[in-house]
């Protein structure tokens, strides 16, 4: 069972997603979807947080529920809670939720970038104006192609060997 | 140091009748000796418990240095209610050294019912299809946030005694309701 917090997160992230897609559903399909569906995860969710805030009995229970409520919405309220950004930073329906992409200009004879939003996630891919750098690897000094990911500040390293030009168009996915 | 006014006011659900003040000053000054406090009511009345005869409570310190009691509970609520609560910290001869007054919505009985509405729909989901009775319950909901806001907002203890009002009404005859 997930934690208190974590469904009322979840159900805060749900509540914005559902009533985005309640609107749209409104729109094209005349409405097949409960059109109060984020009025109750928000209904429901606060008398999970007050119950939670005066430990009432049943917590366990409107966990449970509020937790159900979320439907089809959770895999993608997880995802968000998990990355810490905006719904607008997930690609919805191409490269699998989760996946994040970030871009940088460094300045002439750089060799190294930050990537601040990308702080604690896994680079799945970099290139160098356009561009695919050679390996990835997470410790050490790289040489030639290589670079050097360090996932707990975000910094992307390359080889002393071949600094970054000027404007060069640095980018990456992260998950 | 010289002593910085603050406090904070509760109430629980256990206890919804229950008001509890914490002294939160920081500094000292020797010279206070007693506290008062005020419970002013939206319609202009002092609300106090049974058996006061004046309009303000009296929160007597047993210790100067530490202000001691620094917890006062206070059994006044019959219902929901929005307060201007005002202490003030006195010396021996009732002067007024330092006052403060903040507003607080008191929503436990609303919320607390509030909350039991949702446990009914956890054994009974369907009620959630019973447009009257969910849309009852909205209502409550919104009253018991209009009230927050309004204290949170404006410290409008008129607009959000309004509020918790008109949520005691549907608590009152949730017979009619739910």
């Amino acid at each position: 069972m997930a934690s208190n917090s974590t469904v009322i997160s979840l159900a805060e992230i749900s509540q914005y997603l559902w009533n985005d897609t309640i609107s749209k559903e409104s729109v094209f399909f005349n409405g097949t979807i409960d059109p109060r569906k984020a009025i109750q995860l928000y209904m429901e969710r606060k008398a999970f947080e007050y119950g939670v805030a005066q430990s009432l009995e049943n917590i366990d229970g409107t966990n449970n529920y509020v937790y159900a409520m979320c439907g089809a919405k959770l895999k993608q309220a997880n995802v968000i809670l998990d990355n810490g950004f905006s719904g607008g930073d997930v690609i919805v329906g191409g490269g699998g939720f989760g996946v994040r992409e970030y871009s940088k200009f460094p300045s002439a004879g750089q060799t190294s970038v930050v990537f601040q939003e990308a702080i604690g996630a896994t680079i799945l891919y970099a290139s160098r104006g356009s561009l695919d750098v050679g390996a990835f690897i997470t410790s050490g000094t790289p040489i030639g192609n290589q670079v050097l990911w360090d996932s707990a500040t975000g910094i992307l390293t390359v080889a002393s060997t071949v600094p970054f030009v000027n404007d060069e168009f640095v980018r990456i996915l992260v998950k | 140091m010289p002593l910085s006014p603050n406090f904070s006011a509760s109430q629980n659900s256990g206890l919804p009748n229950v008001i509890n003040l914490t002294d939160t000053s920081t500094g000292s000054d020797t010279s206070i000796t007693k506290r008062r406090i005020y419970l002013l009511q939206a319609n202009g009345q002092y609300l106090v418990p049974s058996g006061t005869t004046t309009n303000y409570i009296e929160w007597n310190i047993t210790n100067v240095n530490t202000r001691e009691p620094l917890s006062i509970q206070l059994n006044v609520l019959e219902k929901d209610a929005a307060l201007s609560i005002t202490v003030q910290w006195l010396t021996s001869s009732n002067v007024v050294i330092e006052s403060k007054t903040t507003s607080y919505a008191f929503t436990a009985y609303s919320e607390t019912f509030y909350y039991g509405l949702t446990q009914d729909q956890i054994a009974n989901p369907l009620l959630v299809s019973a447009t009257d009775w969910y849309e009852n319950k909205m209502i409550l909901r919104v009253e018991i946030d209009s009230a927050n806001q309004a204290i949170i907002f404006a410290s409008d203890i008129f607009s959000a005694q309004a509020a918790l009002d008109r949520a005691s009404y549907i608590i009152e005859n949730s017979n009619y309701y739910f």
